[in-house]
């Protein structure tokens, strides 16, 4: 049994090419018979129509608006952008002073790192005699 | 005036100009979906620019597989949304609908009231929606979309909008009977 409320869900789908078929014949024909539900279509119409006459809001002040916060967007990405940069620069020269230290000692040990070599006895001696 | 392609293509590389005409394209549009969601509050015009800043931050990748103005529909309606939800969390009301001004569940048909604008009214009449069905008026009924691209922008099945839309308009009528 159809029922008010599948015509009443009918008719709010009935909008544009939506309602095809079956669905169409049915509310086309149950639009026929009654007066309350061409009043409730007559409604949903003045409905959408209120919807597309509402004027979309514009402004020169807006677009002046919007310009500025994308110019001060683009200004407080600025020196994030540097860190990443110097952060970047940063781990290269790591880099290249582990690369070089490797290069000249043959490892990653500590008196590579610091460039002294381990002082073995017989070098405290000679060192003793040099004064 | 530069088309819109070409308009994209030069804001992308740069050109203030072109962006700013973009802007004056799309303001309408964008700012029509954002009230159509907050009401027309302050902080609607708020969220409205913050649409075109997420454009231009997103211009270099915009490959324009999607038209402009769906693609803004998009972030209208998601920054919208989180706006509704910062709302909630808040438990602020600032919605229109609680602003100074007629209560709109009529229930006699002779309390119309008489200065009340059918446009107002409406606009009224959508904060008393679901964010969500809301979402679904918006881009069928203000913006125009078809139900397939509204699926599209929302990411819901065809048959959810064709749902949504039927109850709430069923809704809208039923708060706006004294208007229409």
């Amino acid at each position: 049994m159809k029922d008010e409320a599948y015509y009443q869900g009918l008719l709010a789908r009935s909008f544009d090419e939506e309602l095809v078929g079956e669905d169409r014949a049915d509310l086309e024909q149950a639009l026929r018979t009654s007066f309350e539900l061409r009043q409730q279509a007559d409604q949903y119409r003045k409905l959408r129509e209120a919807f597309r006459s509402v004027p979309a809001p514009e402004s020169s002040a807006f677009t002046d608006a919007v310009m500025q916060s994308v110019k001060q967007a683009a200004a407080d990405r600025l020196p994030v952008r540097w860190l990443y940069w110097a952060a970047a620069a940063s781990v290269a020269v790591i880099l290249l002073a582990g690369v070089s230290v490797y290069w000249s000692a043959g490892s990653f040990s500590h008196d590579a790192l610091v460039g002294v070599s381990e002082l073995a006895p017989e070098d405290a001696v000679t060192l003793l005699q040099a004064y | 005036m530069l088309q819109t392609n070409d308009g994209i293509e030069r804001a992308k590389r740069g050109d203030t100009r072109a962006f700013r005409v973009l802007v004056e394209q799309h303001q309408g549009q964008v700012r029509a979906t954002v009230r159509s969601m907050l009401g027309a509050v302050p902080e609607a015009d708020d969220v409205a620019q913050e649409v075109f800043i997420r454009l231009h931050q997103a211009l270099p990748d915009f490959r324009g597989d999607a038209k402009l103005s769906t693609y803004l529909s998009r972030i209208a309606i998601n920054l919208s949304l989180n706006e509704l939800k910062k709302r909630k969390r808040k438990g602020r009301w600032l919605t229109f609908a609680r602003s100074d001004g007629p209560e709109l569940q009529v229930e006699d048909p002779s309390a119309r009231p008489e200065r009340q604008d059918l446009q107002d009214a409406l606009q009224r009449a959508m904060q008393q929606l679901d964010p969500e069905f809301r979402a679904v008026v918006t881009l069928r009924l203000v913006e125009g979309y078809s139900v397939k691209e509204t699926a599209d922008i929302l990411g819901l099945p065809q048959g959810t909008i064709a749902s949504r839309l039927a109850r709430a308009q069923q809704k809208l009528r039923s708060i706006l009977e004294p208007w229409l």
